[in-house]
């Protein structure tokens, strides 16, 4: 059975807006000048005839500008992308929480009749990939997916098991999030109620962004003539934090090397979670890796990117195969995500070019 | 590895009421679930009804402050409980590894959310209570249940609009059926909360009349609120455990219209693949399809186009299959429709009878289907559809086959 893989990376995100202006501000040290927030643009730049979009949401924006920029990388119009055997899997946390805030302020302060139908049709949480189906004329499996920071990986799951199953050849999955000071606050809130400080390295600032990536069988993507960037060879999201967090971290990296077919030890670079709870999945990598192994590479993105929820896993997984893509890292990467609630995810991706397991 | 799909175990609350046996007994009576709503003050809307659950027990939680825990984590613990029980599933230690645990909902917690949001605008945002906002995000219910229940791994949340809870059953079914697991839990819930109301109500996609879908007349939807819950399980491991068989899912199809986020596509094209893909993944053709359990959210729009999809796929036959949409009962309960829906379909295929369409009065001729108006016998019952279509134009169709009295 071919491998799934990664043929195209579309990144919007505090760091830079495309995968090269990405790659640049990671290489100039992975510090963004504008803190948790995307840089400003106009969607016209990445989807032409952007007009009926025009009115969209923060999260929704950031996905479609996400996904236009995976649609070319991978070497496609975006005009020819769609069909019925495209798909779309989106994750988000939060939502369009903007929006959301904006139709309830009315409705609380002027009564129902002032609501706007826009900010609630768009404040639905799949307004992302609904309207990346519309832009892009996808016609088969859309789905969003809603959960901590290692939803993403729920949606490399979903994407690769379409494509195993034959019921899709290419799926756009996208991870998007907007900022919000709700969100902040109520963030703040709970932190402070639960009347122990966590450590302030555990708790990244939460920002915003989208990561798309396009996933197709390698051997399809060889066959119109493109390069993948990586391949995906295993990952584990069942396990849980609940318990002794490292033990639990340790074992998700141990099943995702498993079923990837490479040890930890062959692990050269690694994108530690940007989520609660991160230091204790790097520690739970360090159990699990043990010693004698070789050199490693740490990229931690949070300096630059924050946390972006929803979008965070996804965009670990771009930045990956884009280190890998642009010959940065050799690979195998492993990418791993944590959530306040104590879920877990950890991804194993190589070089395309690297034979498989 | 392709193994037959076995129902276990259902668990069902609406506003009929909170389990099957006194939904099915309401549905078959005809009678309604949509009553006027006292959840929240509806002065300064055209609409005042919705399928609200009247009575709403509390959930025993143990793990957890049930005054921390939204209304729609009670309305998924009452449907869990009792999937889970007829089920009658080993105890949580010696489950099936990794179990599928896969909901959809719309909104989650947002009632939470709105409750926040209200103290912030009132009395500030310091003095908003954060514990208010803890069972807020859609993924906290299942989460929540999780735990409470004591099922390992982590729940899959699908939120694709009101097609949600029909896509997680149909996660859960392939998930059984390619060998990924041998049990699923999987279903969907939605409860009423002003937010939706006020949404829906901006859209003027509420009715303030009845709610008639297919009817010449009808003028719109009615919300409702609730949880549907199917237990999944590979036949021949239901056999081996001597579970009992409540029925099968034999197929699922999903597509996307891609052509608005609110407005169904008026030729029902995209849906018209939902359910052609679930026909063809279920191995059977229209003259196979005995009954369908519609979208059928009563609004001028979707019925057309719904209509137009089930002549797309079915053909002439769309003309001779009964066809009800029980939301006319107990409302649109959003991403909880399809698997509310599920549950019915799988329960009118068990006890052969189909579910009416309620307020059912004069044809439309651009819904040119065999309307069930009341409840009738339907011996022989064997194969049955149920569709569910959502915003950004998400469709799912799933097929049900039942078990016992002549069926395989």
């Amino acid at each position: 059975m071919s491998r799934v893989a990664v043929s195209g990376i579309g990144i919007v995100s505090p760091g830079g807006l495309g995968r090269e202006a990405f790659l640049q501000a990671l290489a100039a040290g992975g510090r963004a000048a504008g803190g948790s927030r995307v840089p400003e643009f106009s969607l016209e730049q990445y989807l032409g005839g952007s007009h009926s979009f025009r009115r969209v949401a923060g999260a929704t924006k950031y996905a479609l500008a996400a996904m236009s920029l995976a649609i070319r990388d991978a070497g496609f119009s975006v005009g020819a992308f769609g069909g019925e055997r495209a798909g779309i899997v989106a994750t988000i946390t939060h939502g369009a929480v903007t929006y959301s805030v904006d139709f309830h302020r009315v409705l609380l302060l002027e009564g129902p009749l002032a609501a706007s139908p826009l900010h609630f049709s768009e404040s639905v949480p799949n307004a992302p990939a609904g309207n990346g189906a519309i832009a892009f004329q996808v016609r088969g499996p859309v789905h969003t997916l809603m959960g901590e920071e290692p939803v993403g990986t729920q949606a490399i799951d979903l994407a690769a098991g379409l494509i195993r199953a034959g019921l899709a050849d290419r799926l756009l999955v996208v991870g998007t999030e907007e900022w919000n000071e709700l969100v902040a606050h109520a963030y703040g809130q709970c932190d402070s109620a639960a009347r122990r400080l966590p450590d302030p390295g555990e708790v990244p600032p939460l920002s915003e962004g989208a990561a798309a990536l396009v996933l197709e069988p390698e051997d399809a993507v060889l066959r119109r003539g493109a390069r993948p960037h990586a391949v995906l060879l295993g990952w584990s999201l069942d396990r849980s934090l609940a318990a002794r967090l490292e033990v639990a971290a340790a074992e998700a990296i141990r099943d995702a090397c498993r079923a990837s077919g490479r040890s930890v030890a062959e692990v050269d670079h690694v994108l530690p979670s940007t989520g609660r709870h991160r230091h204790a999945a790097t520690r739970g990598f360090l159990v699990a890796r043990g010693e004698g192994a070789g050199p490693l590479t740490w990229v931690d993105l949070v300096p630059m990117v924050g946390n972006p929820a929803g979008a965070s896993n996804l965009l670990q997984v771009a930045a990956s195969a884009s280190l890998m893509s642009a010959g940065r890292v050799a690979g195998p990467g492993l990418v791993l995500s944590t959530g306040i609630s104590g879920t877990l995810s950890a991804v194993v991706l190589s070089r395309a070019d690297v034979a498989g397991a | 590895m392709i193994r037959r799909v076995a129902i276990t175990g259902m668990g069902l609350v609406t506003s009929h009421g909170i389990g099957q046996a006194v939904n099915w007994e309401k549905t078959l009576a005809g009678e309604s679930g949509i009553r006027p709503i006292t959840l929240f003050d509806t002065t300064g809307y055209r609409a005042k009804r919705a399928g609200q659950v009247a009575e709403l027990p509390a959930a025993p939680w143990r793990r957890f402050r049930p005054n921390r825990m939204d209304r729609a984590s009670t309305l998924l613990y009452h449907a869990l409980a009792e999937a889970l029980a007829e089920a009658d599933l080993p105890a949580a230690d010696r489950l099936p590894a990794a179990p599928v645990v896969a909901l959809g909902t719309t909104l989650g917690g947002m009632g939470s959310g709105q409750r926040y949001h209200a103290d912030c605008v009132r009395k500030g945002p310091a003095r908003a209570r954060p514990s208010s906002v803890l069972d807020h995000l859609a993924h906290s219910q299942p989460l929540a249940l999780m735990r409470e229940f004591s099922l390992p791994g982590t729940p899959r949340v699908f939120s694709n609009a009101c097609a949600a809870g029909a896509n997680a059953v149909g996660y859960g079914f392939r998930a059984i059926r390619g060998g990924l697991s041998d049990l699923a839990i999987c279903g969907g819930y939605d409860a009423l909360c002003e937010f939706a109301f006020a949404g829906f109500h901006s859209l003027q996609a509420l009715t303030a009349e009845l709610c008639r879908p297919f009817d010449r007349h009808r003028r719109g939807l009615a919300l409702g609120e609730g949880a549907g819950i199917l237990v999944l399980e590979p036949w021949e491991g239901a056999e081996t455990r001597g579970a009992q068989i409540l029925g099968e899912i034999i197929g699922y199809g999903e597509s996307s219209d891609a052509f608005h986020m609110t407005r169904p596509e008026p030729d029902g094209k995209g849906a018209a693949l939902a359910v052609r893909r679930a026909l063809a993944d279920a191995g059977i053709g229209p003259e196979d399809v005995d009954y369908v359990n519609a979208h059928g959210t009563g609004t001028p729009f979707n019925d057309r186009s719904e209509t137009s999809a089930l002549y797309a796929a079915l053909g002439a036959r769309a003309r001779e299959i009964p066809v009800s949409s029980t939301k006319s009962m107990v409302g649109h309960l959003l991403g909880g429709a399809g698997a509310v829906e599920g549950v019915l379909t799988a329960l009118a295929l068990k006890e052969q009878w189909l579910p009416p369409n309620l307020n059912y009065e004069t044809p439309d001729p651009d819904c040119d289907l065999r309307i069930v108006r009341r409840a009738e016998p339907a011996e022989g019952l064997t194969a049955a559809l149920s569709n569910s279509f959502g915003f950004g134009g998400a469709n799912a169709t799933l097929v049900f086959r039942g078990v016992g009295r002549g069926h395989p």
